[in-house]
């Protein structure tokens, strides 16, 4: 049997998966970024290691997320993609059919349109993360409700109350608002879902055409009381597939089997346990003054990111550091 | 006078070598970095456009190199472009910089126009300024030619960087090019190069995307966070919907002519009349990319520039009705480049599968 690995390094959580060769899960991953993606993929990677020992072989490592290229270089990526391909091709392999993709992270939400089994569109938010997890935590926190039931608390609601949902600032003060009013946690909660929803379809899904199959990916699509508020808005069922918070990992994972590695470039789980640094300088080597990241794994140079031209990529390139 | 003036892409080339020719002490901008961005924004009014802040930013930096006199265009219209030059003229009065403006102003009567231009002929003769502008005519000709085959060379390149060092080294021979036929023989050189690296019989198979918008972020490489290099590297064969010929021709009634009215009518169904600036170009552009068998066209569109907006809402009614993919890109300072990388990337991904179904049968 071959194994893949699929991480998926976004802004609040990492996800790793491991996947077999026909796609199905053997072992997932779910972890908080928190700031630093290199020490959440050792941890998780550390995880995995002690579960199943640290000869595991792995056939071909993909990389997805914000932190694709640097989390790539760390771990020796054979594949490095965007997230919205990866969550395309995730979302296909559970459901061949699926029309629409709602996938809502923790700062970014998209919109994945699929006809005939291929993406024909897509949509992130623009310019603002009003509905993402970042603002549902927040929000939990600040009512005292652990973010796990938020969900089970907004369907307790009859009566839900109109939040204003166009920006989380707004959001906010209008829920505090509501609050000394007098009305209910659940109705504000249900009201905030059904806000943030009307925020996503008018501006991630404006002019989209959102036919079923409907797929919900990503941390949010936990919270049910997001799923029901989509669900009356859009008048359809909506699809929550069981691994919804890992489909991007998934989805690296089976882009790294699609392929076709014959030697994957993977440097081993040994790598949780070795000392991994990074440093970054200036390149002045003409007007474009690229930041340059070296990576270093035990004090060894492995891969530099971030020039535009070529000469950094060749390592042993020293000459005006 | 120590001369300066506001860059976009690789017109400088062409501007910085006509300027010289009349005598004129040129201080060039020097390239636009982060830092002149930051400047810019430092100085520029939030809700100004993009370009207003880069070329501020442009402006500020030739000062400290020792400018002391701008050259610019003004006037009313084509949008807010045509009042940069009072507004930047006014802020960097605020700031103590009281610059000697060259505003070429095509709305204030033939008068201020001459006074103008006498200031940049510099009393040379009128042959040594026609022969002056033929040059940089040429080059600018050949500019174009160099972007345009690079843009092709690209996806084929042996090593990251090949094509863009081939170009720079060119532009500097471009730079030093003191006749027509030295211009045309620094041409044919790169073209030879770029010949080499050109697999032909692949051509057809790249994915083929179209590049339309506002001017100044579509020809500017710093401000549109090379679009191009990107693309090229993702083995994508992007073209312009212009280059900077067609700009002088619509900017400059001197260069006018008949096609740039010509080649704006395919949007006349969708957008009867200009709503400033490119919007109604950017209409016709990308029904041309789609009539043309494109695969994609990436809208470039400065943050609050009406034109751009007005054009991005009637894209959504062309993209359906061509059945052409289209990306829209706002850029200001505010864009994040990871941003710009995942949509570009999921975009190039989308149009591979797609053709690669369409060329399967």
């Amino acid at each position: 049997m071959k194994r893949f690995l699929g991480i998926d390094v976004g802004s609040v959580s990492t996800d790793i998966a491991v996947i077999d060769e026909s796609g199905n899960l053997i072992v997932g991953l779910y972890l908080r970024t928190a700031g630093d993606p290199i020490k959440a993929v050792r941890d998780g990677l550390f995880k995995i290691k002690s579960q199943f020992g640290s000869d595991l072989k792995i056939d071909g490592v993909g990389v997805t997320g914000s932190a694709r290229f640097l989390i790539g270089a760390v771990v020796g990526a054979d594949v490095i993609k965007n997230e919205i391909t990866a969550h395309a091709v995730a979302g296909l392999h559970y459901n061949p059919k699926v029309q629409t993709i709602i996938e809502i992270g923790g700062q970014d939400s998209k919109i994945i349109i699929i006809r005939d089994g291929i993406v024909v569109d897509f949509a992130m938010n623009s310019v603002c993360a009003a509905g993402t997890g970042s603002f549902l935590d927040h929000q939990a926190q600040r009512l005292g409700i652990p973010i796990e039931e938020f969900g089970d608390v907004a369907l307790r609601s009859h009566k839900p109350v109109r939040i204003a949902g166009r920006c989380t600032v707004f959001a906010e003060s209008d829920m505090i608002h509501k609050q000394q009013l007098g009305h209910k946690r659940e109705d504000i909660l249900f009201g905030l879902c059904e806000a943030l929803v009307r925020n996503y379809l008018s501006n991630v899904g404006r002019g989209k055409e959102i036919l079923p199959p409907i797929l919900f990916q990503g941390g949010v699509a936990a919270n049910k009381g997001i799923k029901v508020a989509f669900e009356r808005a859009l008048g359809t069922e909506i699809i929550v597939p069981p691994y919804f918070s890992l489909m991007g990992a998934i989805g690296a994972g089976l882009l790294a089997q699609e392929a076709n590695i014959k030697e994957s470039k993977f440097k081993g789980f040994d790598i949780t346990e070795q000392d991994i640094t990074t440093k970054g300088f200036e390149c002045r080597g003409c007007s474009n003054l690229c930041e340059i990241t070296n990576v270093f794994i035990e004090g060894k140079l492995v891969a530099r990111l971030g020039g535009r031209c070529g000469k950094w990529e060749d390592l042993d390139y020293t000459s005006s550091l | 006078m120590k001369i300066t003036y506001p860059p976009f892409g690789d017109a400088r080339i062409a501007i910085e070598s006509f300027l010289r020719d009349f005598g004129h002490e040129v201080i060039p901008p020097p390239p636009s970095t982060n830092r002149t961005l930051s400047i810019g924004v430092k100085y520029a009014p939030e809700f100004a456009c993009l370009p207003l802040k880069i070329t501020l930013g442009n402006y500020i930096e030739s000062i400290e190199k020792g400018a002391d006199t701008i050259l610019m265009l003004g006037g009313i219209g084509p949008c807010r472009f045509g009042y940069y030059a009072e507004v930047q003229r006014r802020i960097l009065k605020d700031l103590g910089y009281d610059m000697d403006w060259i505003v070429l102003d095509l709305s204030n009567g033939w008068m201020n126009l001459f006074r103008s231009i006498k200031k940049i002929v510099n009393g040379n003769s009128v042959i040594k300024v026609i022969k002056a502008l033929r040059l940089a005519w040429e080059k600018v000709l050949a500019l174009d030619k160099i972007e345009k085959i690079s843009r092709k060379a690209r996806p084929f390149e042996r090593y990251k960087g090949e094509v863009d060092n081939i170009v720079r080294e060119t532009h500097k021979k471009l730079d030093q090019a003191g006749s027509i036929s030295q211009v045309r023989q620094v041409l044919s050189e790169y073209r030879e190069t770029m010949d080499s690296i050109i697999d032909e019989d692949s051509l057809e198979e790249l994915v083929k995307i179209g590049i339309v918008g506002e001017f100044y972020v579509v020809l500017d490489h710093f401000t549109n966070f090379e679009i191009a290099r990107r693309l090229g590297e993702l083995g994508v064969w992007a073209e312009n919907a212009f280059y900077i010929e067609d700009i002088v021709r619509i900017y400059l009634p001197l260069f006018r002519n008949k096609d740039i009215e010509e080649r704006t009518r395919v949007a006349l169904p969708y957008i009867k009349r200009s709503v400033g600036g490119e919007g109604q170009r950017t209409v016709a552009h990308t029904i041309e990319f789609a009539e043309r068998g494109f695969d994609g066209v990436i809208h470039l569109s400065p943050f609050t520039c009406m034109p751009e907006i007005v054009a991005e809402g009637i894209l959504e009614r062309v993209s359906k009705d061509y059945d052409i993919p289209v990306l829209t890109l706002s850029i200001d300072e505010q864009t994040g480049l990871a941003g710009i990388t995942t949509r570009i990337e999921a975009f190039i991904d989308m149009l591979k599968t797609k053709k690669r179904r369409r060329m399967a049968g």
